[in-house]
This record gives structure tokens, sequence and C-alpha cells, in this order.
């Protein structure tokens, strides 16, 4: 493993002002992974070899500013802001299938369709078939499924008239592409502080500016968990039928057990948006003057309010906590029960501090 | 001094001791690259029991499923059952290389290092010929299941060093290439693998091999003469091979037919049974499967179809659709009177007691017959007849399909004029087939040609008109014979008769029993009178069934009250066969290792795109 590593510190203004910055570079070499590749000629496991390469470019900022003022006002603040990237750079795949592991793969990559809209009845003949120019879905169509008016429709990236899976390789993804990242991008917080004439107050915000995750189960897809019984929350309500044809999730099919199917396929449309800022903490304070304190034996006397937890902004289509994360799934970690996890806890508490 | 030395070499002990005492074998592990592992025969057999369960699997053990019955490709992909829903030939070229893609070289790999480490063992040489005979065996048994679904093949003799790229990425070798290296393997081992090897019906003997190389090479043998009628001489030498080698079988004296053909299928322990060459044996707490139960307690989503009830003789060893009719048949309008005098092992096959229709069942048959083959009854109320721990014990090659590839073989090399059929060929196969007691079923005389009966020439008026009327008799023989042993896919495939797995070309698969809606309401209940009047069966709880009826112009249509089911209404559901459906495909993700590595391979037919 090597770093490099590029960085300040500067501090302006009598130490008021502090600024960090690093670049840095991290290469870890020598992973032990699968050796090459081998065709299934070969008839055993293919031996694994040091041979893998991850590198990670990233930065990370840190902005301090504190100044207390003449008049008793002090003020205070923070804030951080990092990134990383970390793309495999060495790995051996010959098929560059984009479900494992290839040179070029930049961890936490989602791959999936394009969502163009949802079929209306016009796009259909009278017999049910697709009109003439409409990309055909057949590959995903199976005995007891055919698409049909209120199905989700995939643009047809590649053009060739058939929406396809190529043969799921870098090189001939049919219309899938990379549409989102499951790994927190731009991570920042920040935190404002101010104490005048006894008073304190304090708040700490936390977010991630961009996070995409593929959900499945029950809650991400309408009747996507462990049965075509299990019924369709309530934010999935808004779905279509011949006179709701604007509606967000395509028409009620049975979609047990199926994660990545039908109308379902990863896609645009239905990508969860992690994205978030959550305010973490608010404090608000007040301590006594100390000529009160005295009066009434004590050394210091505080009151105060905290909130944790208190509000997030996020642009996420379903009721689950934007900080879910994949290791937060049910029973087993199984991809159908994602989302059935404690969500995080909002806690208002008053207190006083006295000190004797 | 003298202390100084003694110091000294008291100082060195340790660093030459160590040596040795690190590198001392693992006691509970037998290491493969060891040379010396490899002269021990004890060792030889038990790495070979490594490998029995893939090539013999039987029933295959816990939940999982074989090829007979239903419920994998190769035991739906067929005629002998209708389905509730469609078991679709391949709709698209796998991109990954997984099990169900049967592109797999392991066991392939296995054999030719266990052969490259036997070849240097000193072992007894008798001990050696034999055990290479067995590793030789097994794999011209692995590369004609390759060849059969693949067509060519890259064929390797010895393991591949993965550093050599001309070896891994080698062209393929022709089919009849790669059957030739089958054959000589073969013949090895019919001359070094033992006559009697430790407990009988558990070990690869002599017969064994003879008894694979029947099958196998009636395989390549009728492949060659449906598929590629150019190469007669192929399918000719093929043929003679199968035809030997069943011929040495039945020679032996060493099987012979036993009395009961149910007992085949559902023993409890098969050793002692005269017919069985080798069985999967299963014991309680050691290795059980589930066959029975989900033969016994499951709802059937496939079960007989009409296309396999209608292929049973009548007992006066004529088809139910003779030419010129057939007396004895009764017709299918009644299930009671279709089964009567048929051919008894329709009776060890389907339950015989009733029907058993989807809403009157709880475990159902989609075609109303209910298929129990597997299904002991004594075990019906034991754990060994339940759950997964089912412990009748799974035949895995046996006389009577020795009997059946030899008079296949004999009346295939008669038709391309290489033999002349005898009645004794028919004596020692079929005839003796039907003079098992519990059979007991007219036997055939050959006259001319075609097959005589007492009650008359046996002429089935839906023969198909490809196939000539021993041929196609014989083909029928073996449907009922051999019935649900996971062979009739192969079977079609060989004989280039996919068709008939066609559920749209074929409509009497997807068919099963004739039923009056209210003749049957009204059997139901005076044979299982109800407790209560509101629990007797009524026509609004039969529901709505789909039936058709055959029409004046031989076109089935729909009825409402009357007809055969018709488990699958909708084409666009029913499985259809493309001329591609013959050989598998390769797996894209190969084809992609090649194209990178600067190797081409071609993709089989009609898969291309």
């Amino acid at each position: 493993m090597s770093t490099l590593d590029l960085g300040f510190d500067a501090s302006f203004f009598n130490n008021d002002l502090n600024v960090t910055f690093d670049w840095y570079r991290r290469v870890t070499s020598g992973m032990h992974t699968a050796g090459e590749q081998l065709p299934a000629t070969f008839g055993a496991v293919v031996p694994k070899i040091n041979f893998g390469e991850l590198t990670g470019t990233g930065f990370e900022l840190g902005i301090n500013y504190q100044h207390q003022f003449e008049n008793g006002l002090g003020l205070s603040a923070s804030a951080s802001f990092s990134h990383v990237k970390e793309v495999i750079t060495k790995f051996n795949s010959q098929t560059r299938s984009i479900n494992g592991n290839y040179e070029g793969k930049r961890l936490g990559e989602i791959w999936g369709y394009e969502t163009d809209r949802l079929f209306q009845a016009d796009d259909f003949d009278n017999t049910g078939k697709l009109k003439a120019g409409i990309a055909k879905q057949n590959k995903y169509e199976n005995d007891d499924f055919k698409f049909g008016p209120g199905d989700v429709k995939y643009k047809d990236l590649n053009g060739d008239g058939e929406i396809t899976y190529g043969n799921n390789t870098v090189e001939n993804p049919g219309d899938q592409k990379v549409i989102g990242n499951y790994l927190p991008n731009y991570e920042y917080s920040f935190s404002l502080g101010a104490t005048y004439k006894g008073f304190d107050f304090n708040v700490f915000f936390q977010g991630v500016g961009k996070r995409d995750f593929w959900v499945g189960g029950a809650v991400g897809i309408p009747s996507g968990g462990s049965g075509y019984m299990d019924a369709a929350y309530a934010h999935q309500t808004d779905y279509w039928t011949p006179t709701n044809t604007g509606a967000f999730y395509p028409r009620p099919t049975d979609m047990s057990w199926k994660q990545n199917n039908q109308n379902y396929l990863k896609q645009t449309r239905f990508l969860a948006n992690m994205a978030y800022l959550r305010c973490k903490n608010i404090t608000l304070g007040y301590t006594l003057p100390q000529d009160i304190v005295k009066k009434i034996m004590l050394q210091s006397f505080r009151v105060y309010v905290s909130a944790e937890n208190l509000f997030e902004i996020d642009n996420l289509h379903l009721p689950i906590d934007p900080e879910t994360t994949e290791y937060k799934r049910g029973a087993a970690n199984a991809a159908w029960s994602f989302g059935r996890s404690y969500p995080f806890t909002r806690t208002i508490s008053f207190g006083l501090q006295a000190t004797f | 001094m003298k202390h100084k030395i003694l110091g000294l070499a008291l100082l060195t002990l340790p660093l030459v001791s160590c040596n040795d005492f690190l590198t001392r074998e693992p006691f509970d592990r037998l290491r493969g690259d060891n040379e010396e592992t490899w002269n021990s025969e004890d060792v030889i057999k038990y790495s070979m029991y490594n490998v029995y369960p893939s090539f013999f699997k039987g029933f295959n053990s816990g939940w999982g499923r074989s090829d007979w019955f239903a419920e994998t490709d190769i035991a739906d992909w067929n005629d002998d059952n209708a389905q509730e829903v469609a078991t679709f030939f391949t709709k698209n070229v796998p991109t990954a290389t997984t099990a169900a893609t049967q592109w797999n070289f392991e066991n392939v790999r296995t054999l030719n290092t266990y052969l490259s480490k036997l070849s240097r063992s000193t072992i007894l040489d008798e001990a050696k010929r034999h055990w290479i005979g067995v590793n030789r065996f097994l794999r011209a048994v692995e590369y004609a299941k390759l060849v059969s679904n693949f067509g060519d093949v890259p064929y390797y003799q010895e393991p591949i060093d993965p550093k050599d790229k001309d070896m891994l990425y080698r062209a393929f070798s022709p089919r009849l290439e790669v059957m030739d290296s089958v054959l000589s393997d073969m013949k090895y081992a019919m001359e070094n693998v033992r006559i009697s090897d430790g407990e009988q019906g558990l070990n690869i003997t002599r017969d064994l091999v003879y008894a694979y190389a029947s099958r196998i090479f009636l395989f390549e043998g009728t492949w060659q003469k449906y598929h590629n009628p150019q190469n007669a001489e192929a399918a000719a030498k093929y043929l003679q091979a199968a035809k030997d080698a069943a011929d040495y079988v039945l020679k032996s004296g060493r099987y012979k037919l036993c009395n009961n053909y149910k007992d085949l299928t559902t023993s409890v322990d098969l050793a002692g049974n005269p017919e069985v060459i080798l069985y999967r044996s299963y014991v309680a707490g050691v290795v059980t499967h589930s066959l029975m139960t989900f033969m016994n307690t499951e709802p059937e989503k496939s079960s007989p179809s009409r296309s396999l009830i209608e292929s049973y003789l009548t007992q006066n060893g004529l088809p139910i659709n003779q030419d010129g009719g057939n007396t004895m048949y009764l017709g299918d309008k009644d299930f009671k009177k279709e089964i009567t005098k048929r051919d008894p092992r329709l009776y060890a096959t389907i339950d015989t007691t009733a029907l058993r229709l989807p809403s009157v069942a709880a475990v159902y048959a989609t075609s109303g017959y209910f298929a129990n083959r597997f299904v002991n009854p004594s075990l019906l109320n034991l754990a060994g007849g339940k759950s997964y721990t089912n412990i009748t014990d799974a035949p895995v090659m046996k006389l009577n399909e020795v009997m059946m590839n030899y008079i296949e073989a004999a009346a295939e090399l008669a038709s391309l004029g290489k033999y002349t059929l005898t009645q004794s060929d028919f004596d020692r196969t079929i005839n003796a087939l039907r003079k098992r007691p519990s059979t007991n079923m007219p036997t055939v005389q050959l006259v001319g040609d075609a097959l005589h009966v007492a009650a008359g020439e046996v002429k089935d008026s839906q023969r198909d008109a490809d196939v000539s009327p021993i041929l196609w008799e014989i083909r029928r023989e073996r449907r009922t014979e051999l019935v649900y042993e996971g062979l009739r896919f192969n079977d079609l495939r060989r004989w280039k008769k996919l068709n008939y797995a066609d559920m749209v070309l074929n409509p009497k698969l997807n068919m099963g029993a004739y039923i009056n809606k209210s003749a049957y309401v009204a059997w139901y209940n005076r044979t299982y009178p109800p407790a209560k009047p509101e629990n007797a069966l009524t026509l609004e709880k039969l529901g709505k069934m789909n039936l058709v009826q055959l029409d004046p112009t031989g076109k089935y249509v729909a009825d409402e009250n009357e007809g055969y089911i018709k488990p699958i209404v909708k084409e666009g559901f029913m499985r259809t066969y493309k001329e591609r459906d013959y050989l598998y495909p390769i797996p894209i993700d190969q084809l992609t290792l090649y194209r990178n590595a600067g190797y081409a391979i071609k993709q089989n037919p009609g898969w291309e795109k």
C-alpha cells in the first residue's frame, strides 16, 4: 500500500480561521484476487494470486472559524467536506462482466437501465402487440408476464430496437449503463455556535451529497416481499390504472421474490436518492450569572434543551431513513428485507447542570 | 575444548532436527500431490467414491431433484408429463457458466488427474489396470455426455496447466473424433475392469461398463443415423458397438429380470435384486432422498400426459388405436374403463383408484392421472417415506434397459441393412420383459417387417409415418418399461423427434383425463359418501375446468361440460421447440474468453444471436 498525500494547513486572523486541505492517492496493490480467468475447460477453480490493485483518489477539506467579539458575542463555525473515488486499477477479468470486478470499475457502481416512462394504451395495437418503432422488451417476459399498458418502458440506449442486457459485459452491456453509486459521495458536515451573555447555541449538520441505492424487497417494490400476498405499503398507492395514467408506480403485478425483474429491473425511476442533510444536534443553553449562582450556594448552574436528529432534508421517495446502509438489512441480510431496520431516534432532551 | 564441541553440537541440534519435525504430514488428511497416496489401493478406491455421486446420482439426496419423473429440465423436456406451467426449452444463451448450462469440465479434470497419478502408482499390475479402466470408463461417460449436449467439444486426456493457453483454448474436436476416443476408453475398460469388485451392485464392474456402453453408443448410433444420414458408416459402427455391449451383458448370465416390476423403483434395499447392475443405496441417517415424498405428498403439477397413458397396450398386446379397432379397449371416457385390461406396467406407474382432479384433491395431478411409480405403500406413514428422509434405493443401471438397448440397436442396424433381425432377438428382450410375472403380456412374433401377437398383427393407426412398425413398437416398449427414468428427453433428441415434446405440435402432451363433469360429481359422491349433505361435491365446487373435445374435423375445441383436461390453454404459454434445441448453447462468457485470448470457437447452430 502506498499513499501520496499533498496538503496544507493554514491559519489566518490570529488563528481565528484555520483551513486544512489534503489531496491523496492511495494505491493498494498485490491484493489477493482471482488469477486470470480461465475457460471452463480448465476444470477447476482458478487459483488466487496477488494481483489486484485498488486506487483511491480523494480529498478532505476542513475549515474552522472562531472569534470572540468585544461585546461578549462569541461565534464559532466549522465545516468539513470530503470525497473519495476508488477504482480498481488492476484485476484479471477477461469477461469483464458488469456483475463482477473488472479493471476500471469504480467501487459502488450500480448498473441498470434508464427508465423512459410507463407504457400507455396507445403504445399497443389492437392485438396487444407493441406498435412499430417502440423498442421490444420480450427478453424480460415470461409465461405469466407480458408487457402491456401501465408497465415500465425502458430506454433503448443502444438503439437496436430491443431492450437487452447484451452480454452483461462492460463492452456490451446492452441497454444498461452505470446509473448510480451506492457508496456515500461528497460527505459533509458543518456546525455553527454562538455564545452571548450566558446563552449558548450550537447546531450541527451532517450530510451526504450523493448516494443512490437500489432498494429491493417490499419497501422498494410493491408486493415485492416474500409472497404475492404481501400488501402494498401506503407510499405505493400511486400506481398505474387506465384512469391514473400519470402514476409513479406501474400497474400492480405479482413481484414476490423478484428483485430485478420485469417492471423492476434496476433502473433510474425507482433508484432511491439517498442524499440528505440531517440536523444531528441543536442545543440551546443558558448559564446563570455567577452572582445569582453564588446566592443559591452553587458553583455553576446551566439549563439547556437539546435535540438530536431533529429533521432531515432529502429527496427520497421511500419511507426509510436515508442513512440506511446495505448492512442494515433484515434476516440474513436478504435483499427483500431491506429497510426493516430501526430508524434513527429523534430525541429532545431538557436538562440542567448544577455544580456544587 | 571437549565441552565447547559438545556445546556447539547441542546448539546445532535443534537447527537440523526442526526441519523434519515441522514438515510432518497431517494425520487426518490425504494429500493428492503426494505420490505415496496413490500407492495404496484403498486410497484409490475411496478417491473414486468421491466422484460416484456426480456420475450415479440416483434419486439425488436431501431435497435435491434428479432427472427422474419431473422438476428438472431433462425430466420435463419430453412428452410424458402434462404440465400446469410449461418448462420451456432454453430461451436465451446463458451469459454465465453455471451448472445448468452443462458446460463443465470438472469431472474431466478430476479423472485426468487421477489417471496421471495412477500411471505412476506402484500397486500390482492387475489392480492398476482395473483402476485405470474405471477412470477411463468414467471419462468416456463424461465425454459422451458432453458430446450429446454440445456436439463438438475440446478433448483432453491430461490435466491442463493453467499457463498452457494453447491447451486451455484448444480447438474443438469433431464429434465423431471425440466419440472414437470414448470408444477406445470403453474398450480399455471392457478388457481391464474387474468382473466383480467388492459389494455387488455398489461398485463399478465390467458388466456396468458394457451396460453403459450400450446406452452411450445407442445414443451416438441413432444420433448419427437421424441427424447426419450421410454418416451411415459411423451410425452402423456405433450401433454395432451398442449391440455387442448389450449382448455381452445378456450373455453373461449374471443378471436376470426380477419378478415384480415395481420392486425396481420402490425397494428399501436393492441388494440382491438380480436385475440391478448398479444402484445407489439410501440409508436412514446416512444419505436419503425426497423423490417418494415429492410424488406422494405434493400436488403433481407435472403428471402423466394423455400421450403417455395412450402408449400403454391393452392386455391382448395391441395398441389402443389398433388399425381396424381393438375390442379390448373400452374407450377413454371413463377412467376405470380406460385403464381396464391395460399393460400392468401402467398400474405400477399411476394411481389406479381414481383420478385426482385439481379442484377436488389436495394432492392433485394436473392431468388427473396421478403418477406413483416411486411410491412404496408400506413406507407411507414412516419417516422413510416422508420429508427428505426417503430410504428407497435408486436403480442406476438395470438389465431391462440393456435389453431395450439391444433390441433397438439391432433393429436400427437391420434398417441400415447391416443385420437381420431374428425371433430370438425379440425373445431375449421384449418377450423376456413381457414374461416378467408382474407384467405378463402377450409375446411378439417377428413376421416379415411386422410384429404379431396372438390377436394379430400389431398395427398402430397413430404411428408416426417416419418410423417403421417394428421400431415404433420397440420405442413404445422402451417408453413404457423405462418410464420416468430420465431417458426420454435424450431418446427424443437422438431420434430427432423433439416435436413430440412440443405442446402445440403434440396436443396429447398438453392433455389429461376425459372428464364429464356431472357424471364425475355423481360418481364421486357415490364413492365417497359425504358425512353431511353440504359436504357433497357439486358442479360449483368442481369449478371451471379447461376441457376440450375432438370435433369431427379432427380439431380440439373447448367444451364447458365434458372433454379432455387441457392444462395450458394459451398457445403462448405452451412449450414449443426449435431445431437449435437439439444441442445446448455454449455460455456467452466462454465465447468472450476465447475471443479475448485470440482463439475462435463456434456457437452451436441456431444460438449464434
